[in-house]
């Protein structure tokens, strides 16, 4: 070749590099295609399960290769198993990981796999690429504390007992009224969140309004209603707002005679009110904290409302006391005198009303913006101001969005979709100065928990078959006059019948199979605590005879389970030597003295026995003894899997038992 | 029997004279002969003066571009094997490629990398050709056959970006077939014939996958034949 510096020359000597190059990366590929860190995890398990087996414990060594839990159905390829070898065996319970075994739960690995639940790839086979840990992997695991968040993805509606902070999260999604402003599938809004506020200006003082639009924890700390960070100027417009929402049949009166008061705590007393409502935090927790209404409401309204709630507040879950007038006045003396709120001021008060926008046209039209650009309307109904749109984005999908379309702004916040949750639920306006989200002010516990429940409003699809079905009972509605009466005492605010209504107190729903209708009867006109050491709730309602008459009579004829003989015994009295041979079972076989008091002996867990066959019917002690959790899932009894002669012979003892000394009356 | 009488033997058979019809003797005829009737050989001249395979001619950017392609010929043809072009099943198969598939990674690295390396090559190519003003007469057919083959190049290229079927093809394909919509007249028409509908889905990636692994390639390669064959007949990569 001619030309001595041509690159052509340089030719065979730069083939020759370029060969060995090849010849190396041929080499290495094949060489780190096969080295995969799987197969040293695997090597790793295997020598383990030489060393347990020298244990005599049940662990194999497999072969080494990859293994995956395929689930056509939905659309599962799981290779977690490739290297978390031991989550089936129980033996290796605490070995270190990979290897350890998988806590027990509900559900088996093989037949929802491992990503339905703890998400990440699960068609990857390198630990960083499983975990989905990856810049662009739009579903990485969930940290454990998020976890249980899996579980709503299929129990859609219903509880479930093992995801204690979904259920919590939920319940607080509901309570807090999230539901206000989004869109949240599996949520309804029935009826308004907060209270109606229509006539609020005849109910509630100036300066309490102003404090509590201001900021709301500050009197009441566990309240939902959310801190708006208003101004000043602005809590006054909607203040004066509020304020000119009156009632016409109210008086507005602040006066009241402090004589009565005296009369007013007895009454007060008797009808229980502390069962539902607290005072200074101590009490129900049913109702408001009374501890500084005194402060709050006009006592015009308090008479009012005493009188008939449901007149004020159709919708209120207080029942309604049948107090003569004069009682009511003396309960109000009570309450202004005993729950009287020193920061509110008289004058203080009139200064604050003087200092409001005087009530033109343009002053309420201005507030009433207002009111509808915070969305008061999500929660609170007030006449004459339409219905709200939902303010907030709609939260289906919420669970698994990705985070590249969460905007973090520019806090110190870790980019992914659960932290930016937890940082928008404990500090809405976090994200953004000009953001709408109030604050609620939850606390980490709580923030957490709704967190969990968003998480599981994944647009993950499964088949019918894996989604938790609810068995649709219809809600109770009795109707007719029993139906009057049960909105009128509103006794499924605390107790349940048919799984509709509160928890706090006994479910119903069988209610005339349990108890004789004498006992229910005498327990409407005096209730009484069945067990020692809980508190007295039940409030005295004061009903009539006809309406004792009323309810008993339905308990009997409706709230029945028939499988539930009423009488075990010929004519209800068991032969001597069977209630003999059921003392023996009671005090020597069984023990029950441990929990339960006869005669004033024995433990005070469960309720005192004496004359408990004078309240309960011995079928249904019978049908209790042998399986107690059958009607009460949660109750400490143990279920002993008595027969039915052991099981008879403890009700014959039972209902032989008389009634202790000096309560033969009730 | 000695080998060079067992070669004598092999050579003379019907079989082997079927096949290779030309023997060894050097001579410019027999060289020539060789050449022409082979369908590989005869892409070279049979002579090629010193002076034109110097490297600044061409630095090779012809030959690599082609050597890229045989690559993605030999890569993407073992792709085929893996590969189902079907919603919920191309980008699993992606996922198996990277994790089970024995070599699977290295594979599509390798026909990844090949092919950004093509698109590069190719465009250096018509650089050259143009700052060497290699596109004169009587090489202007080619130039033009050139053309064709970049803008193949950038086509193949375009629709294998799709396969995968993961954000970054589906974005990427959104955009390519939004500016091929914002042409006049015939431009949304276009857009639809692409796309097999309105949006990009099962039918957009069958497409793809056709036009993909057999339309262009195919016009690709013979245009590549047309292309070498012109390269020689225009009288080799001399300057003019």
């Amino acid at each position: 070749m001619s030309d001595s510096n041509s690159p052509m020359r340089r030719m065979p000597l730069l083939f020759c590099l370029a060969s060995a190059a090849l010849l190396v990366v041929y080499a290495v590929a094949p060489m780190r295609d096969y080295f995969r860190e799987w197969r040293r995890f695997q090597k790793d398990y295997n020598r383990l399960a030489d060393e347990k087996l020298r244990q005599n414990m049940p662990v194999r060594p497999g072969p080494i290769g990859i293994r995956q839990i395929w689930i056509r159905e939905l659309d599962v390829v799981d290779r977690c198993v490739t290297c978390h070898l031991g989550v089936e065996n129980r033996f290796l319970r605490g070995a270190p990981q990979p290897f350890g075994f998988h806590p027990v739960t509900p559900h088996n690995t093989r037949d929802i796999g491992c990503t339905i639940c703890h998400r990440g790839q699960g068609a990857a086979t390198t630990v960083h690429g499983a975990h989905g840990r990856l810049k662009w992997w739009e579903d990485p695991m969930l940290p454990g504390r998020y976890l249980q968040a899996s579980c709503g993805q299929c129990h859609k509606g219903s509880e479930v007992p093992e995801a204690w902070l979904l259920n919590d999260g939920r319940t607080l999604i509901q309570a807090a009224g999230c539901i206000g402003c989004h869109k949240i599938p599996g949520y309804e809004r029935r009826d308004p969140i907060g209270p109606v506020l229509d006539g609020i200006g005849s109910k509630v003082r100036g300066l309490w309004l102003f404090r509590w639009l201001k900021d709301p924890k500050s009197y009441l700390e566990r309240t939902f209603m959310p801190n708006f960070q208003l101004s000043d100027e602005q809590a006054r417009l909607l203040t004066a707002f509020l304020l000119a929402q009156k009632f016409a049949a109210v008086e507005v009166s602040e006066t009241t005679d402090h004589s009565l008061a005296d009369q007013g705590q007895i009454r007060y007393r008797e009808a229980r009110c502390i069962s539902c409502h607290a005072q200074g935090g101590r009490g129900g927790t049913f109702g408001p904290d009374l501890g500084k209404v005194g402060g709050k409401v006009r006592f015009g309204w308090l008479e009012s409302w005493l009188r008939n709630p449901k007149a004020l507040f159709p919708r209120t879950r207080m029942p309604q006391f049948s107090f003569p007038d004069k009682d009511i006045r003396a309960v109000v003396a009570y309450m202004a005198s005993e729950f009287a709120d020193p920061s509110i001021d008289g004058r203080e008060d009139e200064q604050l009303v003087r200092s409001l926008p005087p009530a033109t046209r343009e002053n309420l039209a201005a507030g009433r913006k207002l009111y509808q650009r915070l969305g008061c309307g999500g929660c609170h109904r007030l006449k004459g101001v339409e219905e709200p749109v939902e303010l907030g984005p709609d939260l289906a999908g919420i669970g698994n969005k990705d985070v590249d379309r969460l905007d973090f702004g520019n806090l110190p916040v870790d980019r992914n979709l659960w932290s930016w949750l937890f940082t928008k639920i404990q500090t809405p306006r976090a994200f953004g100065k000009t953001l709408k989200m109030p604050d609620f002010h939850f606390s980490e516990e709580q923030g957490r928990e709704i967190v969990v429940a968003l998480l599981s409003l994944t647009d993950k699809r499964f088949p019918a078959r894996y989604l938790a079905s609810e068995q649709q009972a219809g809600p109770f509605r009795p109707q007719g006059e029993f139906g009057r009466l049960m909105a009128k005492y509103e006794c499924l605010s605390c107790h349940r019948i048919q799984r509709e209504g509160g928890k706090i107190a006994p479910d119903l729903s069988i209610i005339g199979s349990q108890a004789k209708p004498q006992w229910i009867a005498s327990y409407f006109r005096l209730p009484y605590s069945l067990r020692p050491i809980l508190t007295e709730r039940m409030p005295l309602l004061g009903m009539s005879g006809q309406e004792i008459q009323t309810a008993v009579g339905y308990f009997q004829t409706v709230l029945l389970d028939d499988s539930i003989p009423q009488q075990l015994f010929p004519r209800d009295r068991p032969e001597a030597q069977e209630i003999a041979r059921g003392k023996e079972l009671y005090f020597n076989r069984y023990g029950c003295q441990a929990c339960h008091q006869v005669n004033v002996a024995g433990g005070y867990v469960g309720p005192a026995l004496d004359g408990v066959g004078s309240r309960l019917f011995s079928g249904y002690i019978f049908a209790y003894l042998k399986n107690p959790q059958r009607f009460k899932p949660a109750v400490p009894e143990p279920n002993y899997n008595l027969n039915d002669s052991d099981a008879a012979a403890l009700a014959a003892y039972l209902v032989s038992l008389p009634p202790a000394k000096g309560t033969e009356g009730r | 029997m000695s080998v060079a009488e067992l070669k004598e033997r092999l050579v003379g058979t019907q079989v082997w004279k079927s096949v290779f019809r030309h023997r060894y003797i050097d001579s410019n005829r027999n060289r020539a002969l060789t050449v022409f009737s082979n369908v590989f050989l005869h892409i070279h001249p049979v002579k090629i003066p010193e002076k034109n395979l110097r490297f600044w001619h061409t630095m090779c950017l012809g030959g690599l571009s082609f050597g890229l392609f045989l690559v993605l010929l030999v890569t993407g043809v073992l792709l085929m094997f893996y590969y189902r072009p079907a919603v919920p099943q191309a980008y699993r198969d992606m996922k198996e490629l990277e994790f089970v598939i024995s070599s699977g990674a290295f594979l599509r690295n390798l026909h990844r990398w090949a092919a950004h390396a093509m698109v590069v090559a190719v465009f250096l190519h018509m650089a050259r050709v143009f700052y060497s003003g290699a596109y004169r007469p009587p090489r202007e057919f080619n130039w033009v056959v050139g053309v064709v083959l970049l803008v193949l190049t950038l086509l193949l290229s375009y629709t294998g970006y799709l396969l995968p079927w993961d954000q970054l093809a589906y974005w990427a394909i959104t955009v390519g077939t939004n500016m091929a919509e914002a042409a006049p007249l015939i431009g949304p028409k276009f857009k639809f014939l692409l796309l097999g509908g309105n949006i990009i889905g099962e039918n957009a990636l069958v497409r793809f996958y056709v036009l993909h692994c057999v339309v262009l390639p195919l016009a690709a390669a013979a245009l590549l034949a047309v292309h070498f064959w012109r390269v020689r007949k225009d009288g080799g990569v001399r300057p003019l």
